[in-house]
């Protein structure tokens, strides 16, 4: 592959990502970073995990980036009885009477699936995490005597942090395979709010999703760009210094002087940002900054996607596990804050 | 008759017997030394005489009649007399030396004298030492007066009006101490407790960079650093507007900080090469205005 037909690869596909992005805009209104941080995770190939009250619009918004996406679009409702083999399997009486088993969600599609959005994933047991956790890394599950590759699939889940009966808390293993946790939030806009109030055609979820163009990315090939865009886009000596300060400061905040109003900072974490965290914070970061028009990673583009891809990855230590969202976020923003260019090292 | 002529010539030659042996003996003067100066004495000096007498030599000089030490006759004082003598043959040298000194002042020029002196002997044959003239001069001014007369009184002489200049002195002191403040602070590239302002040190390393790419990549590291310090948070290029909104004093650099953001990430990320020499000026002028902005310049 040249390298003319890299610049022309990449331009034609920062074509659709951003068209990709429009038409969803289109019927996802104040969500632009959202929209924005589901793109970068699709180009990332990474699965995303959606965090949200109910009613803000998180099915409408997957349902929209699916049919723009392309390819299969599967869907599984989390409820505390779901067991893992209905995700492979279900089985019904044929016509003829007799018991059938076919293929469930997971399988069904086959290759073709690009997106498996499981719906409140945190009432699903432990046990359905699991099975999740392995095929959202490899990709592949074992069924019916044989393999069923999943190349193109990417996991779309969320959860409902206002109620807590019969849920289950993801364990932290099975956080960490998702490449994004990305809050849903009420816009302030009251002009939005005006609209999502009075305008009928927000009322009808899947009519609205209908509006949005399909098949603007070619799913199947997302894989191999995403490959091209990964080594095309380089990280200069200064960043890299940067992005290891950040990843240090994960684990040892108060060692970067980084505080919180209400905590003590020294007893907060437990474990901090995983190696392959921060792999997947640069491959995000990277696809930023090619959405960007660039091919050299800035501050900016870490500083784009730190939230989403660092906050639901640190282990608090157990008193603050009941908080644990708002004081990640608020960590995060603080060590956004306090860790700067350039390195400690460089600075001093 | 003859009796009358007799008793006559006895008479006569018994008289002139008489008066053979009654006439004193003579006094012979050998030599009087008066003063050299006339003229021109003045009060307290001594003056000196003195005379060579030659007598018989069984006649003997009476000194109880000699002028006593210590007589003043009309402002003269005989201050010492000596007396010697010696024999020469029949004869007998007297000399008397007379010391005189004035005591007499006068305003103007007057005329005194060494007085006579009388000289005895004991034969009857006396001498007397003439009186000697002398001018005596005036010390003292013709007319006396009383000094207070002549006193001319004592003001205290007329002090300048030294107020204006101490105050316009004061003033001038007090606009070059500022004046050399201002330009310390503006200008000076070492540090001083009140100058040790996030561009102010960064001014100071950019200072010392030598003007290449290595010099060229720690320049935007050092001016990158200062932004962050003063802005309180890691500065980045989309925060240049909050920036200047919460320190309105960097308002005016909006444009530049922008610029240098633009440039530095082009150093720092995409390893673009540029004018090194021309980069660290750039650095260097932003760096400056901002240092003097940060001094409230």
């Amino acid at each position: 592959m040249t390298s003319v037909s890299i610049e022309t690869q990449l331009t034609e596909w920062r074509d659709h990502a951003l068209t990709l992005e429009n038409e969803v805009k289109k019927v996802v209104v104040g969500q632009d970073k959202a929209i924005r941080a589901i793109n970068i995770a699709i180009f990332a190939r990474g699965h995303v995990l959606l965090e949200g009250g109910v009613g803000v619009g998180k099915t409408t918004l997957l349902q929209s980036i699916a049919r723009s996406l392309g390819g299969a679009y599967e869907r599984i409702e989390g409820t505390v009885d779901l067991m893992p083999n209905d995700l492979i399997y279900h089985t019904f009486l044929g016509e003829d009477g007799r018991p059938k088993v076919d293929e469930g969600p997971l399988l069904r599609a086959g290759e073709q699936l690009s997106v498996f959005f499981f719906n409140e994933i945190n009432r699903a047991r432990p046990q359905v995490h699991a099975l999740m956790l392995r095929v959202m890394a490899e990709r592949h599950v074992s069924a019916f005597k044989k393999e069923y590759r999943l190349p193109h699939m990417l996991v779309f889940a969320d959860r409902n942090q206002v109620e807590k009966n019969e849920t289950f808390e993801i364990p932290s293993a099975a956080r960490d395979r998702f490449m994004m946790e990305i809050p849903i939030e009420i816009p302030d806009d009251r002009a939005l709010r005006k609209a999502l109030m009075f305008d009928v055609k927000f009322q009808h979820a899947e009519r609205l999703t209908q509006e949005v163009s399909s098949g603007v990315l070619a799913y199947d090939k997302l894989n191999a760009f995403s490959d091209v865009l990964q080594s095309h886009i380089r990280a200069s000596d200064v960043l890299e210094d940067y992005a290891l300060d950040l990843w240090e400061a994960t684990q040892k905040p108060a060692a970067f002087g980084v505080q919180l109003e209400s905590v003590d900072v020294t007893r907060l974490i437990h474990t901090g940002a995983s190696p392959r965290g921060m792999g997947m914070l640069l491959k995000a970061a990277r696809v930023h900054a090619w959405l960007m028009n660039r091919d050299s990673l800035y501050p900016e583009d870490i500083h784009a996607v730190f939230h989403e891809i660092i906050a639901h990855r640190l282990v608090l230590n157990p008193m603050f596990e009941s908080r644990r969202t708002e004081l990640s976020r608020e960590l995060t923003n603080q060590i956004l804050a306090t860790v700067s260019v350039p390195a400690r090292a460089k600075a001093a | 008759m003859k009796h009358i002529f007799l008793w006559w010539l006895t008479a006569c030659l018994t008289s002139g017997l008489a008066l053979a042996e009654a006439q004193p003996t003579t006094v012979q003067v050998v030599s009087v030394h008066n003063p050299a100066l006339y003229a021109g004495v003045q009060i307290g000096d001594v003056l000196q005489r003195s005379v060579k007498l030659a007598v018989a030599a069984n006649d003997q000089l009476v000194e109880n009649d000699l002028p006593l030490k210590g007589l003043q006759r009309n402002g003269v004082e005989l201050r010492q007399i000596q007396v010697e003598n010696q024999s020469q043959g029949s004869k007998k040298i007297y000399t008397l030396a007379f010391d005189y000194q004035v005591f007499a002042s006068s305003g103007k020029p007057v005329q005194l004298q060494l007085p006579v002196e009388k000289i005895t002997f004991s034969s009857g044959a006396t001498y007397e030492l003439p009186s000697w003239r002398f001018w005596l001069m005036a010390q003292l001014p013709d007319r006396l007066q009383k000094a207070k007369e002549s006193v001319i009184p004592q003001y205290r002489p007329p002090l300048l009006d030294t107020q204006t200049p101490q105050r316009m002195l004061v003033l001038s002191l007090v606009l070059a101490v500022v004046g050399s403040l201002v330009l310390l602070y503006r200008n000076a590239d070492w540090t001083l407790p009140m100058m040790k302002g996030h561009f102010a040190q960064a001014y100071r390393k950019l200072k010392k960079l030598p003007a290449n790419a290595a010099g060229q990549k720690q320049a935007a590291l050092i001016v990158q650093h200062a932004l962050n310090q003063r802005f309180g948070q890691q500065m980045l290029s989309n925060h240049v507007a909050e920036f200047v909104a919460q320190q309105p004093a960097f308002k005016p650099l909006e444009q530049e900080i922008h610029q240098f953001f633009a440039q530095a990430n082009a150093v720092l990320y995409a390893g673009q090469a540029t004018q090194a020499a021309a980069y660290l000026q750039q650095c260097k002028a932003l760096t400056r205005q901002l240092r003097d902005r940060e001094r409230g310049m």
